[in-house]
Order: structure tokens, then sequence, then C-alpha cells
């Protein structure tokens, strides 16, 4: 085994010239640096006043997070050759919280918005953005490698009427969540945009700070609709049914907030009934939503229509049993 | 055979020759293109991922108390050291065929009413918390299961500080786990407890297995600070790159008591220690501190190396006739020059565990045996004032015991 690999060491020697091992991610790096942009305007609460963004036109439009430094008449942009531009806010795009800036350049470096789908879970992820902008002026941006950790729906407790996202965004283990880094790029090894370094959120499934990042299909949907986006309309919870909907059960109210959902009663005849729920079965999830309280069952059987078929997981004594049902109507 | 599956095996061979011996080539000298090389690297992360996979369970808790607020409030521009138990899954690691599970024992802070585990294959089962160690922050889950997928184990001595390490939980709630990548930063930590990594460990995969690049296990994620004991202690440090795992040999040895669904804490023997001098008193020169015989007294014999009863001497070390001015040369039979081999022997029991204490005392060895106690044992006693509380943080704990505070 260690002479093979020996011999194996000494064939791939003579390739040593062509590129160094330590060279790993430097293409990445100087693709990134050059394409990624500082930004700087007002500071308010928490937002820093400064941050980053992602250069996506040889013209000078740019990518970034919204955030108070765009609430000025013109934010800052400076670019990796040091020059400084004015720049106007195009689109908003308050479901994501993106924003598309504009400069009057020509000629830029620039990513293209491609995919995404390629990353899997222990590929290198490099990260350019301007943390505690620490770059200053001409500086390059500050760069970290890491690798993707996989996908997960955004659950941002901060502020999430503000940030209504839940889609699936990528989670990375490099250190991404610092101020200024949002609006940076996240490239892979070969340098390809495969997301933009979201906003600074905490997790509510975590409690932590996510390193994380939008996906890039995500921007290039807003940057091929800006307009559509700037509406509320994705900003709202679906709008709920006209008709209740009717499963049955009720449920165990004993008081206190972090009330887990016992089943007191089930009506006779109701979809619950005939499905088999059970007093005292503690019900663990509906329609593969996750149930910790009873207020996350109410929630969630708001957002059920008449008719639906669902899964119930219920825990009955050291069980969890699955029961189907079909979701029954009750005029509201 | 591809060039890319030829340089997974070179990687790996280099894995295995760095885990051997020291003849790795160096790695500038067959260096691969750039390209190939984070090719290969991360085929064989996914590759130990796909390893482990069948192993790592989602842990689900509901009811119990709530969420532990943050002292501090969440701050757009500073990393607050406040915890606050989340909402989301957490991870475990299938330990044995039978049902029985392995996790940290932070993930039941609040200790939620009901446990549900759900398998790699889906099945979702109620788990029973069988035992906690709180010293380790480990805990036991068991869930009527069978022939369930165990991983394979390395110990820490196969491993070494630079080696590639990685980590892996459910919670971030995705649909399946979640990895972070990074290296063995050392071993030995935490009294001997745990092995230190540069790996983003945090809530989302605390319990999760720490596992090499050949997909073997090398212990379980926890939050770990070594100069605190309380079970919340270096939750602040998560995804800092100074993350804890308590390796599987410490497990192997608390794991007996644990199937047994007993409880464990830190044993304490109930005494206060001084490290051995820094530098050694020459004969005849006077220190203040030194043995209390006059100078027209013989010479005193040279104490061996080995910590100092410093302390009120307490509880079962007191039963076992431990005297102030004992040095302790030996626990369980292996010698302890140092009082970091000290604190790692008494690691290796817990409260109510017997430990074979070999002292010197006035040129001459005995050894005595002790029944180590729980912090809480303490509580009754007499001498039990501030001064005296001293003992109990010095015996097996904290790097940051000063030794300087010395008697008393």
């Amino acid at each position: 085994m260690i002479a093979a690999a020996l011999l194996l060491a000494a064939c791939v020697a003579a390739r040593a010239d062509e590129a160094d091992a330590d060279g790993q991610f430097t293409a990445a790096i100087e693709t990134a640096r050059a394409r990624v942009v500082k930004i700087y305007g007002p500071r308010g609460g928490r937002e820093a006043g400064y941050g980053s963004g992602v250069i996506i036109s040889p013209d000078g439009r740019i990518l970034t997070v919204l955030s108070t430094m765009l609430e000025d008449d013109a934010p800052r942009v400076v670019l990796d050759d040091g020059r400084r531009f004015f720049a106007a806010v195009i689109a908003r795009d308050t479901r994501r919280q993106l924003a598309l800036l504009k400069i009057e350049a020509r000629d830029l470096p620039h990513f293209t918005l491609g995919s995404s789908a390629h990353l899997q879970p222990g590929d290198w992820v490099v990260s350019a953005a301007n943390p505690f902008k620490v770059a200053d002026g001409p500086e390059a941006v500050s760069t970290a490698v890491g690798v993707f950790s996989g996908r997960a729906p955004l659950a941002a407790r901060r502020r999430k009427q503000d940030y209504p996202y839940d889609g699936a965004v990528l989670l990375v283990d490099v250190l991404v969540s610092t101020p200024g880094s949002a609006g940076g790029a996240l490239v892979d090894v070969s340098g390809n945009l495969v997301g933009i370094l979201g906003k600074q959120v905490t997790s509510t499934r975590t409690n932590t700070w996510l390193n994380y990042a939008m996906p890039v299909e995500e921007a290039a949907a807003f940057v091929a609709n800006p307009q559509a986006e700037d509406d509320v309309a994705g900003a709202l919870p679906t709008s709920l049914p006209s008709v209740t909907a009717d499963i049955g059960i009720l449920l165990f109210n004993v008081g206190g907030r972090q009330r887990p959902a016992y089943v007191e009663r089930v009506r006779a005849g109701s979809p619950a009934a005939q499905a088999g729920v059970a007093t005292d079965d503690l019900l663990l999830s509906v329609a593969g939503q996750p149930i910790a309280t009873c207020e996350d069952y109410l929630e969630i059987v708001k957002r059920l229509r008449p008719g639906q078929e669902v899964e119930l997981l219920v825990k009955r004594g050291d069980e969890v049993i699955p029961l189907k049902l079909r979701v029954g109507a009750r005029s509201p | 055979m591809n060039r890319t599956s030829m340089l997974i095996g070179a990687l790996l061979a280099w894995a295995v020759t760095a885990e051997g011996q020291s003849s790795a080539p160096p790695r500038s000298a067959a260096a691969p293109v750039a390209q190939d090389l984070s090719g290969a690297q991360q085929l064989v992360f996914r590759r130990a991922l796909e390893l482990v996979r069948p192993c790592i369970v989602k842990i689900e808790t509901i009811g119990g108390a709530q969420p532990v607020q943050s002292a501090q409030g969440d701050d757009g521009e500073t990393r607050t050291a406040g915890f606050r138990q989340a909402d989301g899954p957490t991870t475990g690691v299938i330990w044995t065929a039978d049902g029985g599970i392995l996790t940290s024992s932070i993930n039941f802070y609040r200790d939620p009413a009901v446990i549900t585990v759900t398998l790699h294959d889906g099945r979702r089962f109620v788990a029973t918390l069988v035992a906690r160690d709180r010293y380790a922050r480990l805990a036991l889950l068991r869930i009527k299961a069978d022939n369930l997928p165990t991983p394979r184990f390395v110990m820490p001595e196969a491993l070494r500080p630079g080696q590639w390490a990685l980590a892996a939980g459910w919670g971030h709630g995705a649909d399946r786990p979640t990895l972070s990548v990074g290296i063995v930063s050392a071993l030995e930590r935490a009294a001997g407890m745990a092995i230190q990594t540069d790996v983003k460990v945090s809530p989302a995969n605390y319990g999760g297995p720490l596992f090499d690049i050949e997909g073997r296990v090398a212990g379980v994620c926890v939050p770990m600070s070594p100069s605190d004991d309380d079970e919340l202690a270096g939750v602040e440090w998560y995804d800092s790159g100074i993350g804890f795992a308590i390796s599987v040999e410490h497990i192997a040895r608390k794991l007996p008591r644990l199937l047994r669904g007993e409880t464990l804490e830190r044993g304490l023997l109930g005494i206060g220690l001084m490290p051995e001098p820094p530098v050694r008193v020459e004969p005849g020169t006077s220190e203040a501190e030194e043995e209390p015989g006059d100078a027209a007294a013989p010479r005193p014999v040279e104490a061996p190396p080995g910590p100092r009863v410093v302390g009120a001497v307490r509880g079962p070390a007191a039963r076992a006739g431990l005297k102030l001015g004992d040095v302790i040369v030996r626990i369980d039979d292996e010698p302890t020059p140092r009082l970091v081999d000290f604190r790692r022997m008494i690691a290796r029991r817990s409260a109510g565990d017997e430990v074979r204490v070999t002292v010197w005392r006035d040129g001459a060895t005995q050894t005595v045996t002790a029944r180590l106690a729980a912090a809480a044992d303490f509580a009754g006693e007499p001498e039990s004032q501030p001064a005296a509380s001293q003992p109990e943080s010095g015996p097996a704990s904290a790097p940051s015991s000063q030794p300087e505070s010395g008697p008393r």
C-alpha cells in the first residue's frame, strides 16, 4: 500500500510544475476578488452601514442584500481596482432580501448567474466579501475557504416578518455570519458563483448565527424579473382557505406556553376518528410538519385544504404510529 | 480506473501511512494539479459522510422546560455569549445494534417529556433517556430496535493532530445531515476526555459524530470548556474553530455504567492539590513552606514527582486516610508525575467508582482505595465554608484551579 502510494506520488510529481497543490483555491479567489465590491452607506439599527456585492454584468449591475446601507441617495461602491462609484438602487426583493444596484462603468469583470445544483456536502467553497471593513480602498476583499454543508430551509429568527424567505439556502462551514459579509460571493473551486452571502440572521432551529448563502438560482430569478419581486405578494403568507379545514381533534389544554399536542378528545365520525386517532395520543407531525406544541398544530391545520390527504404521526405509548386521513371541511 | 479514483487511492494511502508512521511523502513532492486535488478531496469527504450516515440519527424532543434565555440580546454587530436552547432537531450516533444511541446531554437540557429518534431509513421511534454523563456532556438513549447499523470506530491513539476530521448533524432541519470539515487540532483535551477540532461544532451537530476520512467515528461532538464544569459551558464557542468531541475511548470507559442506567457525575477525591514544584528546592535552602522539620533534623528525603495534597482533606480522601502533604504518585497503578496525569486518571472514573490511590509520605509509599464522590456529596460537610470549597474544584479539574492558592 505504502509502496503503491510512493509510486503513484512519483508519477504525479511530474505534473507538479503545472500547478502547485497549495494553489488549490488560488484560481477561485482570483476570480472572485475581481468580481466582489465593497459597499458603503448609512448605518442604522443593527445594520453595519457597509457590506459587499457581486458584479453580474460588464456594465455595472451589482447584486447585494437589502440593508440600511442602501437607504441613501447613492450608496458608494468601491471596485477591486479601487475605483469608486455612486450606485443607483434599481430593484429590491423584500422576500429574498436582495437588491440590484447599477454603477456607470464598462467592461467590468463579472459573474455569470449559473447554478448551485452541482454542490454536494463536502465540496469546497470559497467566500469573498468585506467583513468588518477589513479591506480598504483598492485592497482585496477577505476570502476564506470551507465546505458546503448542505441545503436547508431558512429559519431566520431575526425580524422574520422582514425576511419571509423560507426556501432552501446553502449552508457552509465558512464563517460568513459577520458584519459586512452579506452580499459577498460564495464560489466553488472553479470560481463559479454559487450563492450570495446572506444577511446576518440567527436560526430558530439552532439559535446560532447562520453561515449561509442565497442560492445563485434565487438571485437569478430576482434579476430576471426584478420588478415582480418588489411587491409584497411574496412577503405575505399564502392566503388562508375560505373553508376551514376540519380534522376533529381537540387538544389537551393545560396552560403554559410549551404545551405538547396531546389529544384530549376525538369527535365521533370525524376524519381523525375514522383514521384511528385516540385520546392521549401525542401528535408528532401533520403533513410532514413537525409539531412541538398545540400552537404548532393549530397553525398547520389552518393551512390544510379540505379533501387533502395527509399523514398524521402520533405517539401512543412507546409506539410511533402513522395514520392517514382525508381533511374534512367546516364552514367558518 | 480513472485518474480521479487513483488520486483518491493515493490520498487514502497517505492517510494510512500518516497514521502508521511518519514516512508519508511531503505533499508538495507529489502535487497533482489543484483541480484534481480538490475533486479527489471532495469525493473522499462525500464518501466518508456516506459511510457514517446510516449511523447518524435525528433526535426530536417535545415538551420540557422553557428555553434557556440568553442573558444578552442578539446583536447584529457582536456575537454574544448567551445561549438559548433551540427548537430544532438534534443529533445522535447509533452505538449498539440493539438500540443504544449516544448523544450529548445538552440536547436534553430542558428535560423534554417525549424524545423521538428518526433513523437514516426514515423509521421513527420513541426513545428513552437511559442515562447521562454530566461531566462529559454525554447522554445515552435507547430505542426498541434491532440490527441497527453501527459505525466503525477509531481510537484516539490512531489520530494525529492535522489529519482531516469531519462532523455531521441534523440541527439545521435539512433533509439530510449537514457536514463540516476541518482537522484534528489536539488530543487529550479536557482531562483526557476529548479530542479538539477546528471543525465547526455547534448545536447543529452536538451529539453527532466526529469522524475521519475513512468514515470511522472518533468521538461524539459536545460543548466543552476545559475551565468550566457547567453543563452549558463551551456553547459560546460554537462555530469558532475550537470544538470538542468526547473520544470513543473515553466513551468506552463510561458505557457500562451508562447502559445500566446510572447517571454519571464527575468523581471527586476531596483534596486540594499543588502541582509538582517548577524548580526543586535545593537541600539547605530555606523555604517557608518546606517540611516543618528544623535544621537539626535529618535531611529530608526527596519526594518523588507528583501533585501534593495541600487543601483540607475531606470526603473520600479523608475516609481513605490521605493526609496533608502526601504526594500522589499513582492512580490505579498508573504513575501521576504531573497534575494533568492525575486529572486524566481521575476523569476515567466517575462518582461512585473506586480508585486506587498510591501516595508517598515520609519516604514510603502506600496504596489506599477510595470511592469517588460527586460535588453534591460535599454539600453537607461541616468544613464546607468558603475557604474549604477550594478542594472541590481542585482534584480533577480545571487548569484554572490556582496552584498558587496553596494550602487551605
